[in-house]
């Protein structure tokens, strides 16, 4: 099982990851992000928000397994639709999960919870992401910690590349903010425990920032980028 | 302070209220009223409830006669709470557009939007949250803003802002600036005209998101002054 799981932690998992910058690239053009100081106050305030959404997602999506085959895979993704309020990161997000689909249909064929999500056209990042940490035996915990996992490391990979930071000081930013992460992680699978108990998607968290929603929007409109998002 | 204040409009201009101070309706127009603030805050620990009922074909216009000033109450009291529960009948309409609100350092403020739309309703929320009074950084904010439209679930959205957290007061977060502008419009309400959907000038920077249904939010990110030009 752990073998499995991390292999979804793997940041070299074929997912197209490696496009997107986490709102980092449109922050460094500005120069509103320059070194790894404001990256881990940027991975600080991300993880507290973003990270609460997704983790909770993730979780959920991990937790469908219970409920399988009486399980709506399209009511839970339209709660995300409402949450995530820029058109730019919905598509980011739909297109992140359906590139990560094609890669976990493959590694696990015979998932039922992986199968039902081809149900749905283009399904959001962090709820295939859970339905495949459920296919390789983990837990909801452990979906959401990857689902933060992964946004803190996609940030911190293109603050690398987009500025050129010392990666052993920027993996111990990421070192720091792990209990940060744990605990943020610890919250979001507690909430999609009660959220799929429940029924209720109206119990999972929709915090969010103003930047990071305002420059998404601002950076897709971009005719010259080095990152999708 | 714990208050609750009832508001219900029908069409052809009657409007009626139940209220408790501070939440206050004055009628200001044929289908406007302004909220007065009847006492002091709100402070942290009061519990501010709004509910507003608008019936068919109902038209209304919400406005406050000043800004509203959070200040903390004692240490203990936790944050001041305001919630604001609308419903609207088909072919209603509602403009909420209060004053800005301040949250004052060390203050903290929970708000609470929740608007519930029957296909053929239509609403615009207009509000401005000011990081701090002048030479201050701010308080603590969290703004639920949650929209239904024609039984379907339209928009979850809440912002978090801190103007001393180093998280929530830097990139990820306001980036600095002290002002944040919500502009939503459902069911129909136009886009501003005027500016383009998507800027940053003179230290402001806004998007326009089209949401995952019939509705779009602008976010404006700000400094603390200028003026809102709320008449319309």
């Amino acid at each position: 099982m752990l073998t499995s799981v991390l292999l979804l932690a793997d940041s070299r998992l074929p997912s197209g990851g490696h496009g997107h910058s986490g709102g980092v690239e449109a922050l460094v053009e500005r120069g509103l992000l320059a070194d790894v100081n404001d990256l881990t106050c940027f991975l600080n305030g991300r993880v507290r928000t973003a990270g609460l959404v997704v983790g909770a997602f993730a979780a959920v999506a991990a937790l469908s397994r219970q409920e399988w085959p009486r399980w709506d895979w399209e009511r839970w993704d339209a709660a995300l639709d409402v949450r995530t309020t820029s058109s730019a990161l919905r598509e980011v997000s739909r297109a992140q999960g359906s590139a990560l689909r094609r890669t976990v249909r493959l590694a696990w064929p015979d998932d039922p919870g992986l199968r039902g999500l081809d149900d749905i056209d283009q399904p959001h990042h962090p709820l295939v992401l859970g339905a495949a940490v459920a296919a390789a035996g983990g837990g909801h915990e452990q979906a959401a910690a990857l689902a933060v996992h992964h946004l803190v490391g996609g940030a911190a990979a293109a603050a690398v590349r987009l500025l050129g930071l010392d990666p052993l000081r920027v993996t111990a930013a990421q070192a720091g903010l792990a209990p940060l992460a744990d605990d943020v992680t610890a919250q979001a699978a507690s909430i999609a425990a009660r959220a799929v108990a429940d029924d209720d998607s109206d119990l999972l968290p929709a915090d969010t920032t103003p930047m990071p929603e305002i420059m998404a929007e601002l950076h897709a409109a971009e005719e010259v980028t080095l990152f999708a998002s | 302070m714990i208050a609750r204040t009832t508001l219900w409009a029908e069409a052809g201009g009657r409007i009626r209220w139940r209220a408790t101070p501070p939440l206050v309706p004055r009628r200001t127009g044929p289908d406007e009223v302004h909220l007065v603030g009847a006492a002091g805050g709100p402070l942290g620990g009061d519990e501010l409830t709004l509910e507003i009922q608008l019936a068919a074909d109902a038209q209304l216009t919400i406005r406050s006669a000043a800004a509203t000033i959070v200040q903390p109450g004692d240490g203990s009291a936790g944050p001041a709470r305001l919630t604001v529960r609308a419903q609207l009948a088909a072919g209603a309409r509602l403009h909420w557009c209060p004053q800005p609100t301040v949250v004052c350092d060390e203050a903290e403020l929970h708000t609470s939007l929740r608007l519930e739309l029957a296909e053929g309703a239509s609403a615009l929320v207009h509000e401005r949250i000011i990081l701090g009074r002048h030479g201050e950084r701010g308080g603590r904010y969290r703004g639920e803003l949650r929209i239904d439209h024609a039984g379907a679930a339209l928009l979850r959205h809440t912002s978090v802002l801190d103007g001393v957290d180093p998280g929530l007061s830097g990139p990820a977060g306001t980036a600095g600036h002290r002002s944040l502008t919500t502009l939503c419009g459902v069911g129909g309400e136009p886009r501003p005209t005027g500016c383009s959907p998507n800027g940053e000038r003179n230290g402001l920077r806004w998007a326009t998101h089209q949401l995952a249904g019939p509705g779009w939010l602008r976010l404006a990110l700000g400094g603390t002054c200028g003026t809102r030009g709320t008449r319309r």
